[in-house]
């Protein structure tokens, strides 16, 4: 009997407003309430309510099992514009066919930032879930399914079990996606991703110029029917239903009658990801390189392809250590509803067949790559001088503390030094005080000289008491403050 | 082929656009031969075609509308006098397809037509567009009565097409849109350094200085860019009647010391000017296709275009903007200077987006449209 998984993702990104170069220093909002709401309402009434409520029917009538990775932005969303869409998630959740999935919370490159900010994620993730369904995800799936080695060490360390990616040639070679293999120096279960049979339903479903059309139920069971290797995993984007594929394509009537023609005979069970994680591993994959599930090269390039993105990339990454250093905690969270990774994404400027795929994501948001690029960085920028703001403003109460008391003690230093060098204080304030009143009078040069030739000879002067000097500069090391003020003074 | 003008004895860019495309079809199809009808110029130029001179002057102050939309009674005869004896000059000559460029010789086309040949009326822009939507009604009527007898016309953008499906009720399967092209030989070339001090940012405007090419829009959105970074200079190449007024109006806004009204100038200074520049901005309110964008882009540089250009239409590496919107323009302009990773991404991909337009590839079409006619 072939095993399925049937996994979706629901993710929405926090969009940004517009944002231009006038704009920066003036800290308007930097997410467009209107457009995220008008966005999400949409898809919820087209896409989240009616299929969830329909896999929570095919839950309890058949044997159907799904698999949902939910982010912490979409969830944000679900709960400030449309409640509804988590009622039927934990509706569907308990009907006990449904496993949750880890993810990054911000749906973000936060791996590439750093591996902490990347942990943080995940927690926060993980807590999320945690407090909605009240259940530990076992399964982690990176962004976008973003995957290398280090990704498998880094979730292996978060005590996850398995990890899912893209069953891409490029780490598998000629091995067959559907079967249980090991990721390269631990323990974890590697689940990857039958990209055709996946793709199947998400981009060719409606496409006349495909051989397949129409794909109907049976035809689509039959295929999985017929699969030689134990198990088969589908992820698909979950607004494939009812979004991408609009109703009138039949994508509900699709996947109504998928489970019960896929179970008939014998046929498909369908599974949960927790229940095919297996002891016997049939081999190791090695995947020093960044694979993902997107484009025709699934790897990092739809998202850091360019030389915008690279460097808007960049430059999030500069602002981590400044935004946290703030301990404003709304502050770091703008920040990181930044990192999500559809902003970068928007940015590419891929021609070759996937641009459509790109331009249809980038949808009304922008027009092109460009305004995304100037749009995202402006924000930045604008972040920026905000950070910079908080981490001046709170420490300036603080200062000016210290600077009472570092006042104290210079008066005391002070005391004690100039008993010491008074002598040698008044031979250097001299000369400079006479080239000062000397300047503003018109006299002329020649006369001038002499007097620069009599403050030279008092320098010489000084230079002979220079070992004193040395010692009042020990005086002031020591005490570390007041160097600090000094230059501030400066 | 009738035209009015000619590169590169006197032209814009009709005269440009008529040139490029005898040249390149010559080179490319042997098989086409061009006769070319065009008043006295004087002509001189490299084109192996029969340039025929009608013996009939035109003032052109009536095709480049100055001032009151107003023809009087002296233009109106002598583009009447220029038509029919461009028309008798060229009715002993023998041709297959009759190709007249905008409405200053199709009267001679119309004529030359009852001889049983196919016309085909090649718009390079419309009535609307030359004057900034103040149009002369009896110039709307020669376009007219020409889309209507043509057998064929040839719009050089969708923008266009629209136009005289809705302005002038023209029938839209008559309508064959043909993009103008781009000689991109011409455009490489190092960077001329004397005209260019380090740390100068240059924008560039090319184009006769009327309403319709919005420069005062460009002008109002360089005092944004000004007081943010007074590095920037505008360099506006081109003459027209409104050129006192702008300048008097970079004046007032107080910007004068960072701009530079050229004036006409030659071809070689035009291209030392695309060359140097950083940026190039087209802003028109009204722009059927805007060759100039893309000698930019074959220059390889960014471009910022208005949404209401042809051009638009083609180039999709580049930024557009709403002309009214000089805030937005503004912005774009110190966004280009400030993220150099975006100004050569703008440039490079609007190169290559721009080999595309050659005037090979535009040619093809034409042969293409001109087989068509004939055995129609």
């Amino acid at each position: 009997m072939h095993k399925a998984a049937f996994c979706a993702i629901l993710h929405q990104p926090w969009r940004i407003s517009k944002y231009t170069f006038f704009d920066i220093g003036h800290h308007k909002k930097y997410f467009d309430d209107g457009l995220n709401r008008r966005l999400f309402e949409r898809i919820a009434r087209k896409s989240y309510i009616p299929t969830l409520k329909m896999m929570k029917d095919l839950c309890e009538d058949t044997e159907f099992k799904v698999n949902l990775s939910m982010t912490g932005t979409f969830l944000e969303q679900a709960e400030k514009y449309r409640p509804a869409v988590l009622k039927v998630l934990k509706e569907l959740h308990g009907t006990g066919k449904m496993e949750v999935l880890g993810e990054t919370y911000y749906h973000s490159l936060a791996f590439l930032t750093s591996e902490s900010e990347f942990k943080e994620q995940v927690k926060k993730h993980k807590e999320a879930v945690k407090k909605l369904f009240n259940v530990k995800p076992a399964i982690f799936r990176n962004t976008e399914s973003f995957y290398n080695d280090d990704v498998a060490a880094a979730a292996e360390k978060l005590k996850f079990k398995g990890v899912v990616t893209e069953g891409s040639e490029k780490i598998l070679g000629w091995r067959n996606p559907g079967y249980p293999y090991r990721a390269n120096g631990t323990n974890l279960q590697l689940f990857m991703r039958n990209y055709k049979l996946s793709d199947d339903i998400a981009f060719r479903f409606s496409s006349r110029d495909w051989d397949g059309y129409p794909l109907t139920a049976d035809k689509y069971a039959s295929w999985l029917r017929g699969m030689q290797n134990p198990f088969t995993i589908l992820f698909i984007d979950f607004e494939t239903f009812g979004e991408h594929q609009w109703e009138d394509t039949g994508i509900f009537d699709f996947l109504w009658h998928l489970p019960r023609e896929a179970s008939s005979n014998n046929g498909v069970m369908w599974q949960n990801l927790s229940e095919l994680l297996s002891k016997n591993k049939v081999g190791t994959i090695h995947s020093p390189n960044f694979i993902s599930w997107a484009d025709m090269d699934r790897d990092l390039s739809a998202w850091l392809g360019n030389e915008m993105q690279n460097s808007a990339f960049n430059f999030l990454k500069e602002l981590e250590g400044p935004v946290k250093a703030t301990r404003d905690t709304k502050l770091i969270e703008t920040w990181r509803k930044l990192t999500t990774s559809d902003h970068l994404y928007y940015m590419s400027t891929k021609m070759a067949g996937d641009e459509e795929v790109h331009s249809y994501f980038r949808g009304d948001a922008y027009e092109g790559p460009y305004d995304a690029f100037t749009n995202f960085m402006n924000i930045l920028q604008d972040l920026r001088a905000l950070i910079w703001e908080r981490l001046k403003k709170p420490s300036k109460k603080s200062e000016k503390k210290v600077m009472k008391k570092i006042k104290t003690v210079i008066k005391k230093i002070k005391k004690k030094t100039v008993k010491k060098t008074t002598k040698i204080g008044k031979k250097k304030t001299k000369p400079r005080q006479v080239i000062k009143k000397k300047k503003p009078v018109k006299a002329s040069i020649k006369k001038s000289k002499p007097v620069v030739k009599k403050t030279k000879s008092v320098v010489k002067k000084a230079k002979k008491s220079k070992a004193v000097v040395k010692k009042t500069k020990k005086l002031v090391k020591k005490k570390k403050p007041t160097k600090k003020t000094r230059k501030k003074k400066a | 082929m009738l035209s009015s003008e000619l590169w590169p004895v006197f032209s814009g860019g009709l005269g440009v656009a008529v040139y490029e495309l005898i040249k390149n079809m010559e080179k490319n199809h042997s098989n086409v031969n061009f006769k070319v009808g065009i008043p006295i110029l004087k002509w001189s130029g490299d084109l192996k075609a029969e340039i025929i001179e009608a013996p009939a002057e035109l003032n052109y102050s009536v095709y480049f509308h100055k001032g009151e939309p107003i023809l009087d009674w002296e233009s109106i005869k002598q583009i009447y006098g220029f038509n029919f004896s461009l028309a008798r000059s060229c009715e002993n000559k023998s041709f297959d397809i009759i190709h007249a460029n905008d409405w200053m010789t199709i009267p001679a086309g119309v004529i030359l037509q009852s001889k049983g040949k196919p016309l085909i009326f090649h718009i390079h822009s419309t009535e609307y567009d030359r004057t900034n939507n103040n149009p002369r009604e009896w110039v709307i009527e020669m376009e007219r009565f020409g889309a209507e007898k043509a057998d064929l016309v040839v719009a050089n953008s969708y923008r266009t097409k629209r136009q005289l499906v809705e302005f002038y009720g023209i029938n839209p399967n008559k309508i064959t849109v043909i993009y103008n092209g781009i000689d991109l030989e011409k455009f490489r070339g190092p960077i001329n350094k004397e005209l260019k001090k380090p740390g100068d940012k240059v924008v560039l405007f090319v184009g006769r200085l009327t309403i319709q090419k919005g420069v005062w829009h460009l002008l109002q959105a360089a005092k944004r860019v000004i007081s943010k970074d007074p590095h920037v200079k505008f360099v506006i190449v081109g003459s027209g009647p409104d050129m006192p007024y702008l300048i008097k109006t970079a004046i007032n806004l107080g910007i004068e010391k960072n701009m530079v009204f050229t004036g006409k100038v030659s071809d070689e200074e035009l291209l030392a000017a695309y060359r140097m520049c950083d940026l190039f901005v087209m802003p028109s309110v009204n722009e059927p296709f805007g060759i100039v964008a893309l000698e930019a882009l074959a220059s390889g540089k960014p471009v910022i275009l208005s949404r209401t250009s042809g051009v638009c239409e083609v180039v999709k590496h580049c930024f557009k903007v709403d002309y009214w919107d000089t805030d937005l323009l503004a912005s774009r302009i110190l966004e280009i200077f400030h993220y150099v990773e975006l100004k050569r991404a703008l440039g490079k991909n609007g190169f290559n987006e721009v080999n595309k337009l050659s005037w090979k590839n535009i040619v093809n079409e034409f042969e293409q449209v001109y087989r068509r006619v004939k055995r129609a």
